[in-house]
């Protein structure tokens, strides 16, 4: 396995303009500044290997941004090193650029006033893409994410559905080795998404791109990602797959029993349950259960069954999403 | 060896033609601008008809020079107003954090700009250049250049002045990396080019102080030079020696570019997220 992402210890701190309240304070600031320094990121390592979608997540302002940033050369670290394909982003910008495609959620890499046939072309020279590949990218990128109907639209015309695939053909049109994605799926809708996800994934398997995704959306995370890093307050927490995270921040999975009559507390020996570290409640007709994820169950539901009339039983697997607030909140 | 610088060419060459594009589909604007430059030249043509009808020369400037003086730096000053677009552009990209895409790019950042500019230059030189014609043929007092030669130099002279130009808005902009509202500094840019660089009135009419002090700074290379040389007013000797003055400080302040954009890029932070 080759590593193409290899960030060593990084750290990054900013120096924060401190203001007090109202016009008294902006007239304060004048005179005296006070300033904090916020620790961004703080001690982080992260080794990604070639061909991995790894899921960058945490709570805003948890880092995640500063960390892409300094992934991609935009930003310099205060301390640790950097190597993407074994080039430090930093110090060789424009050689690191040639390697790396990014997308940033919030923002546009497209000419907001020209045609996107525009800015492909201005991708073309600039990254000095070769006639036969460029045409052949374009071509797929076209018929993939539907391009055809809107790319002779001005982009500030567009709508974000459509801005977003324009987006992720430019930043791909150079054959990058690495892709950042820094929320790429905000503000989408359902199917957006939903096809934005199918083309991730297929750039992934058929030209091995490395890809480093931050999102807040968890389906995002559960349907692309082999592995997932989260942060907090500018610390690494967890790297690992879902059924490590789920591990170790002790998920449960919840079984919910239908009953066809109103049960009531005194019919079930509670104490009992909780006893085992089973958390089990009762809402009018349904027994709700809360279980560790990795523990048997069948023992529990047939004992359940003898008891009460049960008409139906849901069982959900630990959600990635409470497990992820679980994780926020270590 | 060749074949790699022209393809760098390309990849800028696209950048001017993005530029160009972009510019066009602000036709008005940049058509309402162009009025106003004109206004206010004419403005300043009244004034300057009205003190020559009460004098033959002022500081060695009949009423023929000084309205060709006036008309030749205004076209200038024009195409290099615009090119504030470049320290506006790089503010408003600092502003809303935009700027990290220019950073993603395998592209010399300074480069990039020179080039968008010259993409937004190209279209001002072609209105100004009409106006220019416009007041040689209307106004019998505006002067053609004293010769082809002085043409040419005007014109390679007008170049330079535009690299100065340029890298000092470029510097503007790239302070506005670390300070936040970049406008105060453009004013006070502005007044001084205004004063300094002979935008409003030759030097030669400013106090002898002042004329002293812009001896040893850029901004007279701006637009005060040029006018000079297109004006035949300065010897062939002298011709050479500004225009040497010129490359030297489009060279310095080229490397000052460079200089502030190492620093600034080392403190940048982005805005949002």
């Amino acid at each position: 396995m080759t590593v193409v992402i290899e960030a060593k210890n990084l750290s990054k701190s900013y120096e924060s303009v401190i203001r007090e309240k109202g016009l008294k304070g902006a007239v304060k600031s004048l005179v005296s500044k006070k300033t904090k320094t916020i620790q961004a990121v703080n001690d982080i390592s992260l080794s990604i290997n070639k061909g991995e979608i790894v899921g960058y997540v945490g709570p805003n302002g948890a880092g995640k941004s500063t960390t892409i940033k300094m992934l991609t050369g935009i930003l310099k670290p205060n301390q640790g090193s950097v190597q993407i394909c074994g080039i430090d982003p930093f110090k060789n910008r424009t050689e690191n650029a040639m390697n790396i495609g990014v997308v940033f959620g919030q923002r546009t890499q497209l000419w907001w006033d020209l045609p996107i046939s525009e800015t492909y072309e201005l991708l073309r020279r600039m990254y000095q893409i070769n006639d036969k590949v460029y045409k052949q990218n374009l071509n797929d990128f076209i018929e993939i994410l539907e391009l055809e109907t809107f790319m002779s639209r001005s982009v500030r015309q567009l709508s974000l559905g459509q801005r977003m695939r324009a987006e992720f053909a430019a930043a791909l049109l150079h054959n990058p080795k690495v892709l950042f994605l820094d929320e790429p799926t905000i503000g989408l809708d359902i199917e957006v998404k939903k096809n934005i996800r199918k083309f991730i994934k297929r750039i992934n398997d058929e030209r091995n791109v490395t890809i480093l995704l931050t999102t807040h959306d968890m389906k995002d995370i559960e349907e692309l990602s082999s592995r997932i890093v989260v942060i907090n307050h500018g610390e690494l927490i967890f790297s690992g797959d879902s059924q490590q995270m789920s591990k170790k921040f002790d998920a449960k999975k919840t079984i919910i029993c239908h009953l066809s009559e109103l049960v009531f507390e005194e019919q079930i020996n509670l104490s009992e349950y909780r006893k085992q570290g089973i958390q089990i409640n009762i809402d009018k007709y349904s027994i709700i259960i809360k279980i560790d994820a990795t523990l048997p169950v069948s023992g529990l539901i047939s004992k359940l069954i003898e008891q009460f009339p049960i008409v139906d039983i849901d069982i959900q697997g630990p959600l990635i999403e409470d497990i992820v607030m679980e994780a926020y909140h270590v | 060896m060749y074949k790699s610088f022209k393809a760098t060419m390309l990849k800028y060459k696209a950048l001017t033609s993005c530029k160009i594009q972009e510019t066009m589909t602000f036709r008005f604007g940049f058509f309402t601008s162009f009025i106003a430059s004109l206004v206010q030249t004419f403005v300043m043509l009244y004034v300057w008809n009205e003190v020559f009808s009460q004098k033959q020369t002022i500081m060695g400037f009949d009423k023929s020079q000084m309205l060709t003086y006036l008309v030749v730096s205004q076209c200038l000053n024009a195409i290099y107003g615009w090119y504030n677009a470049t320290e506006r552009n790089i503010s408003a990209r600092i502003k809303s954090g935009d700027i990290v895409l220019d950073l993603v790019k395998p592209i010399n950042f300074n480069f990039a700009r020179f080039y968008e500019g010259i993409g937004m230059t190209i279209i001002q030189i072609i209105f100004s250049g009409c106006v220019l014609l416009l007041f040689i043929v209307f106004n019998p007092s505006v002067a053609t250049p004293t010769s082809f030669m002085h043409f040419i130099a005007f014109l390679l002279s007008a170049f330079f002045g535009y690299v100065c130009m340029f890298s000092i808005s470029l510097i503007t902009g790239l302070l506005s990396f670390v300070i936040s509202g970049y406008w105060g500094l453009y004013y006070l840019k502005k007044a001084i080019i205004d004063l300094l660089s002979g935008a409003l009135i030759p030097i030669g009419l400013l106090p002898l102080v002042l004329q002293r002090f812009a001896d040893y700074l850029p901004f007279k290379n701006i637009i005060y030079t040029p006018t000079m040389i297109y004006m035949g007013r300065i010897s062939i000797n002298e011709i050479v020696k500004q225009m040497s003055i010129q490359v030297i400080w489009a060279f310095i302040l080229w490397q000052l570019c460079k200089y502030f954009y190492r620093i600034m890029i080392r403190r940048v932070t982005i805005n949002g997220g």
